[in-house]
């Protein structure tokens, strides 16, 4: 019996070591309503929102509402992303496999990484089919219309009653309400779609993808807000940044759901060169790439009682609750690529009421800021810039402080923090710029500065070195979305009573 | 009259057929007499297009790893060239970097074996044999674009001894021991691209074009590949015989 016991655990110990690759799932990042649900019986599940960096338990359900998105890191380099009104059930590694099960909806799984012996697996309701992916881009979609599994990229091999049947780089499995199964290459238009959710291409495709998913989350929008005036609240503006490339900055204020409301800032540069003006002279500078890229912020805030659909509303409605509207939740993502996809993701989450809980993620795992290194500021030619290096390390042990264990070089990155006033031309402005004019015509003076904010990271390597080749976030905020709310709803603004 | 009119008539369209033809006959033994002189004049670039024929360059499909064939038509059948060849994936197209795979295979001329057992003073090899290196990479889902370098050797050993027929032909050229022994062959280095266009989920259809730098020789091939058989031409714009249709077997896994 005591030999019996010794295999089983020889055994277990091998399976553990052999599934190390696959770690424990996570949320990559999402927008939207997106909610997790321990595992649970089917129709007892108690659903939370979900929030980006959370790990994903064996049988844990993820499910997405109306235009929601999330991705989920399956293992580095390896990822499934739900679309809209979606659900699954994570698995945890088994051996070499790890396995979702579709409930319904449709996902998008990019393979890239997938070493050895190491295959997902995607587990469909409808039809007793699982497909085994060895490294591909797929798109998968389950439903009460039937099951589709596309591969984009790779090979994908089906297994469906028993039988194995290779699904080859453009082809598809469909299967009808009857479960009448075809297997047959995929049409122009299920190639576009599967190519324009980021399959292939280049950083051109990838800004084509990301304004289009950006109409197509206008249009949403305009469903779900039906009482705001979409065009008092989308404003757009071009102008120079502080290196001189042609910046087109896109603002919008959106309510996802009654109780939240979401504040995006999205700047994209057909090309993008990097010119240090401040900053500290021994932190590297960026060289990356002259291609177009993206970059944004976006902001939420969820309240614990839903929020007038009419925003004209709102001045009363705060002066009315301000003794019973508590803010519980709040989170600024800034990224330098479309959501989910950006090389370099910041993260300030804080949580609210009894379990307040502030949390700084830099690509989704937490670091807690150390110290402020050197800084300077233009304050004595009243030039309006100023920069600062700051210390932060990872909090490995997500305990929400630092131990001495996690104070070590290794496990430092160094975030060097830029910040420009800018007019219209990318000329750094200084104080006697707010002058003449500028005070005749506040509101017109506001609508021709800007103010440009870069944070460029610098992790350090396994040897204690800080490295010099340098990401960044280079973000363009305006103030004009601002001045266009506070323009129309100055007046019912006035009436508010802000007590003593 | 109509039997006067109908029996003109059928001998008009006779007259017309037989010209017809008279001219279609006279224009394939043209072809084929361009094609013997051609042949006759550089034997071994005819023996070469007939070994390019057992040569496959067409990519792996991406969910398979190794392949091995041999060619059918016209390798083993008519020309009785015992053919095998097969190539193996290093590297599956993902990361950015394409698919890399290499792939050789060789032939033997059993018609040549079979002479040299019938004739005494007599012994001949025919053989080929290639390798090379080739890459895809997908343009598109159901397009890929593949080139590669590959190397193709083909030999003729010839030994023929006349001692005993001929010892002195009187000519004071002593034929015995200046051609005793032939050895030849023609080895090229040809560069190759082409696409791939997916078909169905099991056939694709291949299109390639070659270059060999040593010759400059142009090899052009359309396959139509399935399952375990592929089909198509092979042409060989400057050869003896232009067209080449083929026909091959193949195990993929």
């Amino acid at each position: 019996m005591k030999r019996l016991s010794l295999v089983v655990i020889i055994a277990l110990a091998a399976i553990t070591a052999a599934g190390g690759a696959f770690a424990e799932s996570r949320i990559l990042s999402l927008s939207g309503i997106v909610r997790v649900a321990p595992p649970s019986q089917p129709g007892s599940e108690q659903w939370t929102q979900a929030a980006a960096g959370q790990p994903l338990p064996d049988g844990t359900r993820v499910m997405t509402g109306d235009n929601a998105r999330v991705m989920i890191e399956v293992s580095p380099g390896n990822t499934v992303r739900l679309r809209s009104n979606a659900q699954i059930v994570i698995g945890t590694p088994r051996g070499q496999v790890t396995r979702f099960k579709l409930i319904t909806g449709a996902i998008r799984g990019v393979f890239g990484r997938l070493t050895g012996g190491e295959r997902f697996e995607v587990e469909f309701s409808s039809v007793s089919a699982v497909a085994s992916v060895k490294g591909t881009t797929f798109e998968a979609a389950d439903g009460s219309g039937g099951a589709s599994l596309r591969t984009i990229f790779g090979a994908i091999d089906l297994i469906l009653r028993g039988v194995v049947e290779s699904i080859p780089q453009g082809c598809g499995m469909f299967t009808g309400p009857g479960g009448v199964l075809q297997i047959r290459p995929l049409t122009d238009g299920e190639v576009q779609d599967g190519l324009g959710q980021g399959g292939g291409g280049g950083d051109r495709t990838e800004l084509r993808n990301f304004v289009d998913a950006l109409r197509n989350a206008a249009a949403e929008t305009r469903d779900v807000v039906v009482e705001i005036r979409e065009n008092d609240f989308a404003v757009g503006r071009s102008l120079r940044d502080v290196h001189g490339n042609l910046t087109r900055v896109e603002q919008r204020l959106m309510r996802p759901d009654p109780t939240a409301i979401e504040f995006i800032n999205i700047v994209s540069r057909d090309s993008y060169r990097y010119v240090r003006h401040h900053g500290d002279p021994g932190f590297p500078v960026y060289t990356g790439p002259a291609a177009p890229r993206l970059d944004y912020l976006l902001g939420r805030v969820d309240f614990n009682m839903g929020l007038p659909s009419n925003v004209n509303e709102w001045a009363g409605f705060f002066s009315d609750h301000q003794d019973d509207l508590i803010a519980n939740h709040a989170i600024v993502t800034i990224a330098n690529g479309r959501v989910g996809e950006a090389s370099l993701t910041i993260s300030r989450e804080t949580r609210f009421a009894d379990n307040e809980s502030d949390a700084f993620l830099l690509n989704g795992q937490p670091y807690i800021v150390d110290d402020e290194g050197a800084h300077a500021d233009g304050e004595a030619t009243d030039d309006l810039w100023a920069w600062a290096v700051i210390m932060a390390y990872g909090d490995t042990n997500r305990n929400g402080s630092l131990d001495p264990g996690e104070i070590v070089p290794t496990n430092r990155v160094d975030i060097q923090v830029e910040g420009y006033a800018l007019n219209q031309d990318g000329g750094i402005l200084n104080l006697g710029d707010f002058t003449g004019n500028a005070l005749d015509d506040p509101f017109g003076f506001m609508r021709t500065i800007a103010g440009e904010s870069i944070f460029t990271v610098a992790p350090y390597d396994s040897l204690g070195h800080r490295a010099q080749v340098v990401n960044n976030i280079d973000l363009v905020i305006i103030p004009d979305l601002a001045i266009a709310i506070a323009g129309q709803y100055g007046a019912s603004l006035a009436t508010v009573d802000f007590g003593d | 009259m109509r039997h006067l009119a109908r029996g003109l008539v059928l001998c008009l369209v006779a007259a017309w057929a037989a010209g017809v033809s008279a001219s279609v006959r006279d224009e394939a033994i043209k072809v084929l007499s361009d094609a013997a002189t051609q042949i006759a004049l550089d034997p071994a670039d005819f023996f070469f297009d007939l070994h390019l024929n057992t040569e496959d360059r067409t990519p792996l499909p991406i969910d398979k790893d190794w392949q091995v064939g041999t060619n059918i038509l016209p390798g083993t059948l008519p020309f009785a060239e015992l053919n095998l060849s097969g190539k193996g994936k290093l590297h599956r197209e993902h990361g950015g970097w394409p698919q890399i795979e290499v792939g050789a295979g060789g032939w033997y001329s059993v018609a040549g074996g079979i002479v040299s057992s019938q004739v005494d003073d007599f012994s001949g090899n025919l053989f080929g044999y290639h390798g090379g290196i080739s890459f895809s990479l997908s343009a598109d889902p159901r397009l890929r674009i593949f080139g590669g370098y590959e190397f193709s050797q083909m030999r003729v050993n010839v030994s023929v001894d006349f001692e005993d027929e001929v010892t002195n032909s009187g000519t004071g050229f002593d034929i015995q021991n200046s051609f005793s022994h032939l050895n030849t062959g023609k080895t090229e280095h040809f560069l190759f691209a082409g696409a791939e266009v997916l078909r169905s989920a099991r056939k694709r259809l291949v299109t390639e074009i070659g270059y060999g730098v040593v010759g400059n020789k142009l090899v052009a091939r359309l396959t139509w590949s399935s399952k375990n058989f592929d089909s198509g031409f092979a042409f060989y714009p400057e050869g003896a015989w232009v067209v080449w249709p083929f026909w091959t077997f193949q195990v993929r896994f």
